[in-house]
């Protein structure tokens, strides 16, 4: 199992240990007040908005010169913050060959899927996307 | 005064262990419609109009009879002036399709910042076709329209001026008469989106003058697929028809030889309509004539100021529409939070069983003038308690201090 697959198997445990949304909604919050307060300059630009009815998202998702994927985020929503923080902390420093290799199973197999309305799992999706396309773009 | 214990038995939905104040999307069923619904469905599930036999005639019969109920639960002239539709976005999109053929590049409609992107995008289209001009009255970034930012925009060329007469976002019941009055002396026609005053205050076209005035089923207590489009006979026996198909035709005219469309109110509803939905509609219309509908008035301004007033204090609140004593508002309440997001308010009410709406509500144009993206509304209902207000209000500031990650040891 890649470090990405594996990433995310120790996400569905944690989520397995929260019994309610609440809960998990309550842990998506502090993870984004506790780590997603990094800084990165120039984020919040229209070019890397990705705009919903609900709430703004901006992104970055590149390969750096050591050839490992970088993501930032930002978002209005705490909620959606923490959601991409996770994202983050699954997907950072992946190397082309674990983004081939790698699915997102994650939101299927935590309840905070059930809540997170499907034009904001488009979102995630997108996301997603853009991620894989790292990967496709450097063939 | 009513019973609100009894009232809320007639809707089988509330009976969850839920607060339910997304009312101004869709409100709650009343049993009246849903057991109409089900009996349709049971015993008279006939097509109408070209059925000969019995089943198919009282059908049409209790259908047609629909249309006289409604013509007189908005005291329309008559039956021909009731179209039903499957909702006001397909009201508005059918009549916008109606004038489509009339509109020139020298005329002009007037839509308002107030409107929900249904009563704005139809008419943006028809200008972008026609390559007439689509006038925009402002609002304040309060989020309230003055009348006369309106009447600035009429002028001869005007064909059209479409207004809500509440706005979805603010829930200001809209200042109309002199609109109307002066469209009128401007040779335009003006249609009135009800879609959200029609739950709360008694309907009557023949007093407001309007030429055209739609609302949906389901935000008034009835089955959603439903809608109503009236308009004065006059103008519906000289438009042409919005949408074509079966039902709605007298003679097709051979080849390119030109169609005869049936007589009003039939030449604007092609194809089978809704039936059990429009039966479900003059259910819910009967139950809604029972009510006091002077105590139901009262009983949702005093829900909404106690709304208000318990939300006021929050620090960095902003009120859409303000909150002044002036501007009559229907049960509904709209704000924003500076640095909170109303998505994640939303979403933590919904895990104390609480249902709102978040986002732009389908009202962008008014958002962008009042300088927000999203919002957070809170649209109640006669069947909504003192005692419901007090746990939104509670939990509210709760989930606040949890976003800003306050902790109360």
């Amino acid at each position: 199992m890649n470090k990405v697959m594996k990433k995310q198997e120790e996400y569905i445990e944690i989520f397995s240990h929260l019994s309610d949304e609440f809960s998990q909604f309550n842990f998506l919050i502090n993870k984004a007040l506790t780590e997603g307060g990094y800084k990165d300059e120039g984020l919040r630009t229209n070019v890397n908005l990705l705009k919903s009815c609900q709430s703004k998202l901006w992104f970055r998702i590149g390969l750096g010169t050591n050839g490992k994927l970088y993501l930032n985020f930002d978002s209005d929503s705490v909620i959606l913050k923490g959601l991409l923080m996770v994202i983050k902390d699954i997907w950072e420093g992946a190397t082309l060959k674990e983004i081939e290799s790698s699915s997102f199973i994650l939101m299927k197999q935590v309840m905070v899927d059930d809540l997170l309305s499907t034009k904001r799992e488009s979102s995630i999706t997108i996301i997603i996307q853009k991620i894989q396309q790292v990967s496709k773009d450097s063939e | 005064m009513f019973n609100l214990f009894d009232i809320r038995k007639d809707f089988p939905i509330l009976q969850q262990n839920l607060l339910y104040f997304d009312n101004a999307a869709t409100s709650a069923t009343c049993i009246n419609a849903i057991e109409a619904m089900d009996h349709y469905y049971r015993n008279e599930c006939f097509n109408i109009h070209r059925g000969v036999y019995s089943g198919s005639v009282k059908s049409e019969q209790k259908f047609e009879n629909v249309r006289k109920k409604v013509m007189q639960f908005i005291n329309a002239p008559a039956p021909e002036n009731i179209i039903f539709t499957s909702g006001a976005t397909d009201a508005i999109n059918m009549l916008a399709n109606c004038f489509l053929p009339s509109i020139g590049k020298e005329s002009n409609i007037i839509v308002t910042e107030l409107e929900h992107h249904s009563n704005y995008l139809p008419w943006k289209r028809i200008c972008l076709l026609t390559g007439c001009t689509l006038k925009i009255a402002k609002c304040n970034t309060e989020g309230l329209l003055a009348q006369e930012s309106v009447l600035a925009l009429i002028d001869k060329n005007t064909k059209l001026v479409a207004i809500s007469a509440s706005s979805n976002v603010t829930g200001i019941v809209q200042e109309l008469s002199k609109i109307i009055e002066f469209a009128h002396a401007n040779g335009a026609k003006v249609i009135i989106d009800a879609s959200q005053l029609c739950a709360h205050r008694k309907l009557d076209v023949e007093r407001l003058d309007c030429d055209f005035l739609c609302f949906s089923s389901h935000k008034m207590f009835g089955p959603t697929g439903c809608g109503v489009l009236y308009g004065k006979t006059n103008i519906l026996n000289t438009v042409l028809p919005g949408k074509v198909g079966g039902g709605m035709v007298h003679t097709v005219g051979s080849g390119d030889d030109p169609d005869v469309w049936d007589i009003l109110p039939y030449k604007f509803e092609s194809g089978t309509p809704a039936l059990a939905e429009v039966i479900g509609l003059g259910a819910t219309i009967d139950y809604l004539q029972q009510l006091n509908y002077e105590a139901v008035i009262q009983h949702e301004k005093s829900l909404t100021k106690r709304l208000v007033n318990g939300i006021r204090p929050i620090s960095g609140i902003f009120i859409c529409g303000g909150i002044s004593h002036e501007n009559e508002r229907i049960s509904l309440v709209s704000f924003a939070i500076s640095g909170i997001s109303s998505y994640d308010i939303g979403l933590l009410l919904s895990t104390h069983n609480i249902a709102v709406r978040t986002g732009n509500l389908c009202a962008q144009p008014l958002l962008g003038r009042m300088g927000l993206d999203d919002v957070l509304r809170v649209s109640l209902s006669f069947y909504n308690t003192e005692e419901e207000i007090d746990i939104f209000i509670k939990t509210l500031f709760e989930i606040i201090d949890q976003l800003q990650g306050i902790r109360h040891e």
